[in-house]
């Protein structure tokens, strides 16, 4: 039994904008900063357990889409069974191969019987779910190239050992990572969608809340599960409103037009960030019930979506977060004098 | 303590061994720091039935895969179930500093209950005994594993008194069933909350005076057990045979803030008392571990090992830590001889020689030493020239995401101010407290950067060093003396020379002289005088870490 999403003390950023991911899993992925046992992984198995469970069939090892005519066609796995399986979330180990990630030949089969069959990897698994990797600065280079073509285009494609085979693999690419253990690659930042900082607390009011909490989790699990169970279960029909209401949330002129501003005072590179604000502020919208963006969403989105992407010099002291809230309120403050 | 190993410690390894084994999910299990002794075997036994785990031993060997050696003699396919998923109740790690980082890595998802054998089943958490051997310049405990595991003791700590003494044996004091069900007051939580450095590690403690107070049978945990659980999770055990240490510990840790509560502060003041008296004993140990444990950071996984990295070719061999079986080639390997080999129709018999890898390339990274001299005979001025190349090669790494480290040297000490890290952060923050001022040990500070060197070579990566220093030494090692400074200074570039270690030396006396350049030529480096332009310096530096990269 998971650690209830809604009884994690604190956290706020983070527990923005993993929901925010949740509502549009079209943002990107998130990238968590941050100190060992702050509750990274903790928060994103808990979000996972906290959706509602995925429509797939029975025994498909590529939770295929049973509502997509697309996944149906192509379905590798089709037993036609419909079922309900619960969110996926794959560990990405460290060290992990090439063949483990993309998929590779079934040497059992091929061994057993001579056919050829492709065994999927974790990229099969983690379709409509959550991908998750602890240090991912510390990941092999060429596995994160993998990772983020695959998560850009939704597809994986595999050419190998005489196999020829794409499966479709959209997930949330969440990122867990220590800045102090190892840089990580602007063009990797920049494909995150949001990223967030999280410290350990040096509150010890909220320190001892942490524990206390954990203690009552540790002591009777379910009695806990229960205690947070219609909080868990007001957050579901929020997001599942919130998915239902997405499309249909407008987005002004005005507020495309603050976007641009805010990317124009920042000097971001590329629209990618921009795209991300605007997408993030319309999750936003939708949580809250509304039915357009209003300023204070694309103010509390900003952070996330931009903080990372900003260009950086790497022997310039000042902080991005600094640099993204001081241009923040320029822009605000221009807002509100027009 | 000063007359032999006192019965409390052991009944405290007793205890850490129950928790341990009682729940692992909590505790993760235990570290025994120290060399191998007659000790540790007996502290070993006395842990319980165990299974070992080599250090180096395959992932398929841990999560379960196909035995290709099995599957080609039997014909069919033969599968192994992997230790990891196997029926042992704990397991143990010699060398456990040496884990490469993806072992390190799953054994850590293990203890999160997250990871998964080959079949896709989630692996039972198990409790860990990780023996670690490592000192001095030797890595530390992968950092994931250091703050899963609760539980730090010495190696030579004694054994419990009814531990057996041939075969491990199941002497371990079972924790009792409701032991989650204990009371515990909010004032010893915030006295753990204040003293221990991770929330992840307050949980540990907190539980673990639960479950002391449920191993002596009570129904709530008193201020002994929160003191104790203070000493098992968050400093190091005394080590057995020492004098206690002296009153005037200078590091206490900080008595929790006053907002803490209203009418509690006062009682969670008084027990954040009882537990810094605790920890006093082993909070030194436990700080130069923290110490150890910081050094980890920035270690990148360097090994390459079978299976990771770009592929590069296929060649004959046996899989597993070289590569992974190339079916198709080794197919067509053996199908010249099916007729010879007896197969049947339509059917090849694959021998070991046809076995085929595919091989995988690496990257080996590269470390570059900055060896700097922040000694008084160099101004404060041609400090910030040097600060400013170091940073410049520094943005340099920083593209090419290479690793470097930093040693300085003044007074009598050389001191390695970063330890090898890609990353920025750290390092500027290390270049920003750079000291200065003092003697000038060159043989103490070219040692050290020669160790460094050496270590990262023996990791497989590539190194390089850049010195900086007007070469005028003046503290030898052994203590004092110009002429003596000189000469070990010399020597311990003639050192770098021969072990090869590709050298730059930056000559930043203001009027740049001989003693620069003689230390260059005995170390081999290539000299380059700080001129009024710092390019120059970065220029070369890079020249020197592309060659490093590519030795001829």
């Amino acid at each position: 039994m998971t650690f209830p999403f809604v009884a994690i003390v604190g956290q706020d950023e983070m527990k923005r904008a993993l929901t925010a991911v949740a509502v549009d899993p079209s943002i990107g992925g998130v990238l968590i900063f941050g100190d060992r046992g702050t509750g990274k992984s903790t928060a994103v198995r808990a979000l996972a357990a906290a959706l509602p469970p995925i429509a797939t069939y029975d025994g498909c090892r590529y939770n295929c889409d049973p509502d997509r005519p697309d996944e149906v066609e192509t379905c590798p796995d089709p037993t036609k069974r419909k079922t309900k399986a619960p969110l996926p979330v794959v560990d990405l180990p460290l060290g992990v191969t090439e063949d483990r990630v993309v998929g590779a030949l079934d040497l059992e089969r091929a061994l057993a019987t001579g056919e050829k069959v492709f065994e999927p990897g974790l990229l099969a698994r983690a379709h409509r779910g959550f991908l998750y990797i602890d240090e991912v600065n510390l990941l092999e280079d060429h596995i994160v190239d993998i990772l983020l073509d695959v998560a850009a285009s939704g597809i994986n494609v595999v050419e190998r050992e005489g196999l020829s085979v794409r499966h479709p693999s959209r997930f949330v690419l969440v990122g867990s990572g220590n800045p102090e253990e190892g840089e990580l690659r602007p063009q990797l930042l920049d494909r995150f969608g949001l990223a967030v900082d999280v410290k350990t607390p040096t509150d010890l009011a909220v320190r001892v809340e942490i524990l206390k909490r954990r203690d009552a989790y540790e002591r009777d699990r379910e009695a806990f599960a229960e205690a947070h169970k219609k909080a868990g279960e007001a957050l579901r029909r929020k997001i599942v409103a919130a998915r239902k209401k997405l499309p249909d949330v407008a987005v002004e002129d005005d507020i495309l037009g603050l976007v641009a501003a805010i990317g124009l005072s920042l000097g971001t590179d590329g629209a990618r960030g921009e795209l991300t604000l605007m997408r993030t502020a319309r999750a936003f919208a939708a949580l809250s019930g509304r039915k357009s963006v209003t300023v204070a969403d694309v103010r509390a989105a900003a952070p996330l979506s931009l903080t990372h992407r900003l260009r950086r010099d790497p022997l310039d002291e000042t902080g991005s977060a600094v640099r993204v809230e001081r241009a923040l309120a320029a822009v605000f403050d221009g807002e509100r004098a027009a | 303590m000063a007359n032999g190993p006192p019965d409390d410690l052991a009944a405290l390894v007793a205890a850490a061994f129950s928790l341990a084994r009682g729940a692992p999910e909590v505790f993760g299990g235990v570290v025994l720091r120290g060399p191998f002794s007659a000790e540790r075997d007996g502290l070993v036994r006395a842990f319980g039935p165990h299974r070992k785990i080599p250090v180096a031993a395959e992932i398929e060997r841990l999560t379960g895969g196909l035995d290709l050696a099995a599957t080609l003699s039997a014909g069919k396919p033969v599968l192994s179930s992997g230790l990891l998923a196997g029926t042992s109740d704990a397991f143990v790690i010699a060398g456990a500093e040496r884990l490469p980082a993806e072992t390190a890595g799953l054994l850590a998802l293990m203890l999160d209950g997250a990871a998964r054998g080959a079949d896709g089943a989630p692996l039972p958490i198990r409790p860990l005994a990780l023996l670690d051997e490592g000192e001095g310049d030797d890595p530390p405990l992968d950092p994931r594993l250091a703050e899963r595991l609760a539980f730090t003791l010495p190696a030579d700590a004694p054994a419990p008194a009814d531990a057996p003494a041939d075969a491990p044996a199941d002497t371990v004091p079972k924790l009792p069933d409701g032991w989650r069900r204990v009371e515990i007051d909010d004032t010893a939580i915030a006295a753990l909350a204040a003293v221990a450095p991770t929330v992840r590690r307050a949980h540990q403690a907190v539980q673990a005076a639960k479950a002391l107070a449920a191993l002596r049978g009570e129904a709530c945990a008193q201020e002994a057990d929160v003191a104790l659980a203070a000493v098992l999770c968050i400093g190091a055990l005394p080590p057995p045979a020492q004098d206690p240490p002296p009153p005037d510990t200078p590091d206490t840790p900080d008595p929790p803030p006053d907002d803490a509560g209203d009418d509690g502060a006062a009682a969670a003041d008084q027990l954040a008392e009882a537990v810094a008296a605790a920890l006093q004993a082993g909070l030194l140990a436990g700080l130069s571990d923290g110490d150890r444990r910081r050094a980890a950071a920035g270690r990148s996984g360097a090994s390459t090992q079978g299976g990771r990295g770009r592929p590069a070719g296929v060649r004959r061999g046996m899989p597993g830590r070289a590569g992974r079986l190339a079916l198709t080639e080794t197919l067509t390997a053996a199908a010249p001889f099916a007729r010879l080999r007896g197969a049947p129709a339509g059917a090849v018999r694959v021998h070991r020689d046809d076995l085929r890898i595919r091989r995988t390339k690496a990257k080996a990274a590269t470390l570059t030493v900055f060896c700097v001299d922040a000694s008084g005979s160099q101004a404060f001025a041609r400090m910030a020239e040097a600060k400013g190349a170091v940073e410049a090669l520094l943005a340099e790494a920083y593209v090419r995401r290479d690793t470097v480290a930093l040693v300085a040297f003044r007074n009598s000490e050389a001191e390695v101010l970063l330890p090898p890290t890609g990353s920025l952060t750290r390092a500027k923050r290390a270049l920003a407290i750079l000291p200065a001022g003092g003697g000038t040990p060159v043989a103490a500070g070219l040692s050290a950067a020669t160790r460094l060197c050496l270590r990262a070579r023996k990791e497989g990566r590539h190194a390089g060093l850049v010195v900086l220093t007007d070469g005028r030494a003046n503290v030898a090692i052994a203590g004092t003396g110009r002429a003596a400074a000189m000469a070990e200074a010399e020597r311990a570039a003639k050192l770098i020379a021969a072990e090869g270690i590709g050298a730059l030396l930056v000559d930043t006396g203001v009027r740049p002289g001989r003693a620069a350049k003689t230390l260059a030529e005995a170390m081999g480096a290539r000299y380059v005088p700080l001129g009024r332009t710092p390019g120059a310096v970065a220029a070369a530096a890079k020249g020197l870490s592309d060659r490093i990269r590519a030795p001829a």
